[in-house]
């Protein structure tokens, strides 16, 4: 997945939780542009813990997009 | 520094932001790193309310939002007062509570060294945070502050830490913006699509046993009248989550009270029946659900939140409806408002209000006082209008079956994380937000002991909170799992070694009265409520009490049971 950010930090919170999740990922490349920063994940694990992995995510990304609104 | 204005310090800056949001009290315990933020404080107008112990600043400043719906602040000092500070915090992250923290932090040269009273409070409140801001330089103190109220505020409300080094404290910054300027406003929550709003109106009409869940969210939406509105235009029943009690109106009818574990078996049941659960701001809690894959199998799901990330975290609805609650309610309102009621709804109503007594009393405490009598009789005694806030326990789940709030910021409970010792500075924070409102902390001998130092609090400020304490001489509701799956075998639980409640309270110079009796407990109530200063009420209770009904955790309601199984 590509996700974009405004606190680089997500990304560490998106592994603890992938892990947290029983998941894990196997690429992980990140650049800067600007104010965002733009990521390529590739994660893995039991379908089910991936969806609820994309539900979180998704949250995380919507609670930075509207600290930086 | 900029121009226009006066230099002020970066702690003057706080205080000034603070004052900008409307902030008129702040909960908080000094320490070196933010000494100069307390030295700002110092004769300023901005009302510090000092605690004894971080954590309660955390959980006033909750119970303070949780009562007026406005924005809690608390404060500590780097390292151990930032620690201490984090279970209050993700206690407003699991209830949604907006809270903004204000940590001092070592200076900025020393970030990183493990310097005295260092802790990266950024990293460690990551995960249990909204979002958390290291102010890195005194022109970012504003705007840093601001951001946090209005995240904090929402769409879906949270906590907020900024941490800010003491030498950003103490630097000088003189604002390019003379005049105040207008607090951030929150962020734009979304509307509901009118298409979904069709769906969501096409399934109510067609539903024949409908079920509607009121949750905390409505609360922070600001929903409740609309709320009632719509379980009236609805006319079948409804029930509530631990956080969503108060907004359904406690004489309707068709409420049929607490959904869940320790919840009216009528309720669950209707649940289990339904054809259509409306699911309003709740989260499909485990405590709420037992097991999902049980949970309200005939039904379909509508379910209505301002935080799309919960759809099918659980449950996956039929419906969503991603909007803020209000104008969600707001656009059923209109659609229900030219339409004749279902009559199977009333009838559905009925049946539902008719199945399963009241949850029921232990009456295997022979002649000891009954903790649910106590509460009841509190019930009975206590004015309308009064804010009570628990503690977690066995308490907390009989006044959740018995009060009747008339709106959920009169009941204040830390429902997602259950964190012992809440209850009696989240009743001092919502004494401080409503100071001429009577507020009850009902609270166990457990979790009193976890927060006893807040009698120096009460005794400071005479705020006239009440403490009602149902002491059991046990962690009660860890010892009723402990008798019922574990063998009885009671590891860790008894307190039979409690300490003299009363004379504690007294050495704080807080007025204390004890009952042990079911002939002085009116009496005695009585005279509690009636105390015009902060006063402890010692019921002394038989200590085996049970909560009843109970459905096992990860069964359903067709598991629960109403007495210690043979």
């Amino acid at each position: 997945m590509t996700i974009e950010m405004h606190d680089p930090r997500l990304l560490a919170r998106i592994i603890n939780v992938a892990h947290r999740f029983g998941c894990g990922y196997t690429k992980l490349e990140s650049t800067q542009t600007g104010g965002t920063y733009v990521a390529h994940l590739d994660l893995e694990g039991d379908a089910e813990a991936l969806r609820r992995l994309d539900l979180h995510i998704a949250k995380l990304l919507h609670d930075d997009k509207e600290s930086f609104a | 520094m900029g121009s226009g204005t006066s230099a002020r310090s970066g702690a003057h800056l706080v205080l000034e932001t603070l004052e900008r949001e409307g902030v008129d009290v702040v909960f908080g315990y000094p320490g070196g790193a933010i000494m100069p933020l307390y030295d700002a404080l110092y004769g300023h107008n901005v009302r510090h309310v000092l605690v004894r112990h971080e954590a309660a600043a955390a959980f006033a400043a909750g119970g303070y939002a949780r009562s007026s719906g406005r924005v809690g602040v608390c404060l500590a000092t780097s390292g151990p007062g930032a620690t201490n500070l984090i279970t209050g915090i993700l206690d407003a992250m699991m209830d949604s509570v907006p809270l903004v923290a204000i940590t001092g932090q070592v200076k900025s040269t020393l970030l990183g060294t493990d310097a005295f009273q260092e802790a990266d409070v950024a990293a460690l409140t990551h995960t249990i945070t909204k979002r958390n801001i290291v102010v890195r330089d005194v022109t970012q103190i504003i705007p840093a502050l601001r951001t946090a109220f209005a995240v904090a505020r929402g769409p879906r409300p949270g906590p907020v830490l900024v941490d800010i080094p003491s030498d950003i404290l103490r630097a000088l910054h003189a604002p390019d913006d003379v005049e105040p300027e207008p607090a951030r406003p929150r962020a734009k929550a979304p509307f509901p699509e009118p298409s979904e709003i069709a769906r969501a109106v096409e399934a109510i009409a067609n539903a024949k046993r409908p079920v509607v869940i009121a949750g905390g969210g409505l609360r922070w939406a600001d929903a409740v009248d609309e709320y009632r509105t719509f379980v009236g235009h609805l006319g079948g029943p409804h029930t509530a989550t631990l956080l969503g009690l108060g907004c359904p109106h406690p004489d309707d009818p068709n409420f049929l009270g607490m959904l869940g574990m320790h919840g009216w078996k009528r309720a669950n049941l209707a649940v289990a029946d339904a054809d259509l659960v409306i699911a309003l701001g709740m989260r499909f809690d485990d405590r709420v659900t037992g097991n999902p894959a049980r949970f309200a199998t005939n039904a379909q799901v509508i379910h209505a939140d301002v935080d799309s990330s919960e759809f099918g975290k659980i449950r996956n609805p039929e419906i969503a409806l991603h909007a803020d609650l209000k104008t969600t309610l707001t656009a059923l309102n209109a659609a229900f408002a030219d339409r004749t009621p279902v009559p199977e709804h009333a009838s559905w109503a009925d049946e539902t209000r008719e199945r399963g007594t009241p949850p029921a009393r232990d009456r295997a405490c022979g002649g000891a006082l009954s903790a649910t009598d106590v509460l009841d009789a509190l019930v009975a005694e206590m004015e309308p209008g009064t804010i009570v806030a628990t503690d977690v326990g066995q308490h907390q789940m009989w006044a959740a079956q018995r009060v009747r709030p008339s709106h959920p910021r009169d009941f204040l409970s830390s429902g997602g994380l259950g964190s012992m010792g809440f209850g009696f500075p989240a009743a001092i924070g919502a004494q401080f937000a409503h100071p001429t409102r009577p507020v009850v902390a009902v609270v166990g001998d457990g979790g009193f002991q976890m927060s006893l130092p807040e009698l120096a609090t009460l005794r400071r400020y005479g705020v006239p909170v009440k403490v009602l304490l149902i002491d059991n001489r046990n962690l009660g509701m860890v010892r009723q799992w402990q008798q019922i799956f574990f063998n009885e075998r009671y590891s860790a639980t008894s307190l039979d070694d409690n300490p003299d409640f009363c004379m504690i309270a007294r050495a704080y110079e807080i007025e204390a009265r004890s009952v042990s009796t079911n002939a002085d407990l009116r009496g005695a109530m009585r005279a509690f409520l009636q105390s015009k200063v902060s006063t402890l009420l010692h019921a002394q209770c038989f200590p085996l009490e049970n909560v009843w009904p109970m459905i096992p955790s990860g069964t359903s309601v067709e598991e629960s049971i109403e007495a210690v199984p043979a």
